[in-house]
């Protein structure tokens, strides 16, 4: 046991650096063509820290590129501080293109408003937040329409929304949510029959940004060209397991075009992460600190 | 060998009586160990649970995203560190041991990486919840025991003391909470299910 602490060092150090040796870095595959579109892989739902969010945002957007997404929208609940320093930085380099957004926030509802630069005020019925996101140029989606939310979104609301989060994380945890996303999806397309089929990971904490996913139909790859695509309903939402969701006209497209997230090479992932977790279990149990020998 | 951060935890009172009697004073590079360690620790697990992977620059970007939970604690230590004029030990000195008392929220965190990896998601709110009190429980015990042995106050003195610290810890990090959650309504409906 004279030795604990100094093995828990080396198990430790072994994992960060097979982690770091092994990690490879996939460039961001070019954009598929379909007909007059281009296929561009984005993810209108995903947060940061500052905010509610694990992933810093250098970090994030390097996470967003593993993921082989061309844009993503950062959408933190209720503020679009992150997000807007997120577009700053980004702003001329390479990587994903970044969509300033925000998670409105408000008791019956949350809507994703994508393509804002000023905060939407959560304290207000759904439809008028919509307006606000309009008003400011950017495209408001549903997001994870659950039951519980149901109330939030009388018909002028739903009428008015761009987009529905058809496919969400959740659906692959619960039964139920992949059925009231189905038919909340179902009622926005009798109300409204070009609104577009959102797939979304809802990265917080756990699991990969680009998990559920939208591939957008646009002319341009840019900000602009996504945002246009969402407004006029050129989307397909992809869950986890690859089933697309949608128009089905675009679901052929997309499916033609043969788009598929990417799996990055990495080696020895899983050996570092339990090389490092032992490590660092090893330090807290056992062995005195360098420093308090006595 | 246990390690001494366990050792504490186990039994805190005799522990930092015997720690505070070893030595008075800290060296610089003892008192910023355990903060360091702790930094380490939340760099590595965050990784884990947010990436599936632990690489240098994502450890060290997260450790330094999340540096302010440790700034939170330093602020608590020090409130109570300065508090008591009958201290066994200097106050550099007090303050390394008081870092030491990290082993309860260390086990916690693992433990928590070590389900989320299982089941690849974060523990449901209610498990967070339940297991949760224990590390604050655990951790307020040897607050206590902290107070009494190296700062030399007496059970009502340590009793306020470590009221205080929790005060300031938790104080900031609901008000952290509120502020990633949107707001306190929005908190209060996260706690109590979606």
């Amino acid at each position: 046991m004279r030795f604990a602490r100094p093995i828990s060092v080396l198990v430790l150090t072994a994992g960060l650096l097979s982690g770091t040796v092994g990690e490879s870095t996939p460039a961001l595959p070019a954009p598929r063509q379909a007909g007059e579109y281009l296929i561009l892989a984005a993810d209108f739902h995903v947060h940061a820290f500052p905010g509610d969010g694990a992933l810093a945002l250098w970090a994030l957007r390097r996470q967003v590129e593993r993921a082989g997404l061309h844009v993503f929208t950062l959408s933190n609940h209720n503020q679009v501080f992150t997000a807007l320093l997120t577009r700053r930085i980004s702003e001329g380099s390479d990587g994903p293109l970044v969509i300033a957004g925000e998670e409105v926030t408000a008791d019956g509802y949350h809507l994703i408003a994508a393509g804002i630069s000023e905060r939407v005020d959560w304290n207000q019925p759904a439809a008028d937040a919509i307006r606000d996101v309009h008003a400011q140029g950017g495209v408001a989606i549903a997001a994870h329409p659950l039951r519980f939310f149901w109330p939030g979104w009388d018909d002028e609301a739903v009428s008015l929304v761009d987009g529905v989060e058809r496919a969400h994380g959740e659906m692959h945890f619960n039964a139920m949510a992949k059925a009231d996303f189905a038919a909340f999806y179902e009622r926005a397309r009798r109300l409204n029959p070009a609104v577009a089929a959102i797939g979304s990971s809802d990265y917080h904490f756990t699991g990969t940004p680009g998990w559920c996913r939208t591939y957008v139909l646009a002319r341009e790859y840019s900000v602009a060209g996504v945002l246009e695509a969402v407004r006029d309903g050129r989307t397909v939402a992809a869950d986890a397991e690859g089933n697309l969701y949608g128009d089905p006209r675009l679901v052929r497209l997309v499916e033609a075009a043969g788009v598929a997230p990417p799996q990055p090479a990495d080696r020895w992932q899983g050996f570092a992460v339990v090389m490092a977790w032992l490590g660092l279990l090893g330090l807290v149990m056992f062995g005195p600190a360098p420093s308090l020998r006595q | 060998m246990l390690s001494t951060e366990l050792r504490l935890a186990l039994s805190p009172a005799s522990t930092y009586r015997a720690l505070a009697a070893a030595r008075a004073d800290a060296t610089w590079r003892a008192t910023f160990a355990s903060p360091a360690f702790s930094l380490l620790l939340i760099g590595v697990l965050v990784s884990i649970i947010a990436t599936g992977r632990v690489t240098l620059p994502l450890v060290g970007t997260l450790a330094l995203s999340w540096a302010f939970a440790v700034l939170i604690q330093a602020l608590a230590a020090a409130v109570i560190v300065g508090s008591s004029g009958r201290r066994a030990v200097s106050r550099r000195r007090a303050f390394e041991l008081l870092f030491l008392a990290h082993a309860p929220w260390s086990l916690w965190l693992l433990g928590v990486t070590a389900l989320s990896l299982w089941s690849g998601q974060l523990p449901a709110n209610a498990i967070f919840a339940a297991t949760i009190l224990v590390p604050i429980a655990w951790t307020a015990v040897l607050l206590s025991a902290f107070c009494r042995e190296v700062l030399g106050t007496g059970r009502r003195g340590a009793r306020l003391r470590t009221l205080a610290h929790q005060a300031i810890v938790w104080g900031c990090a609901v008000q952290f909470a509120a502020m990633v959650a949107g707001s306190w309504n929005r908190l209060i409906q996260g706690l109590i299910g979606w």
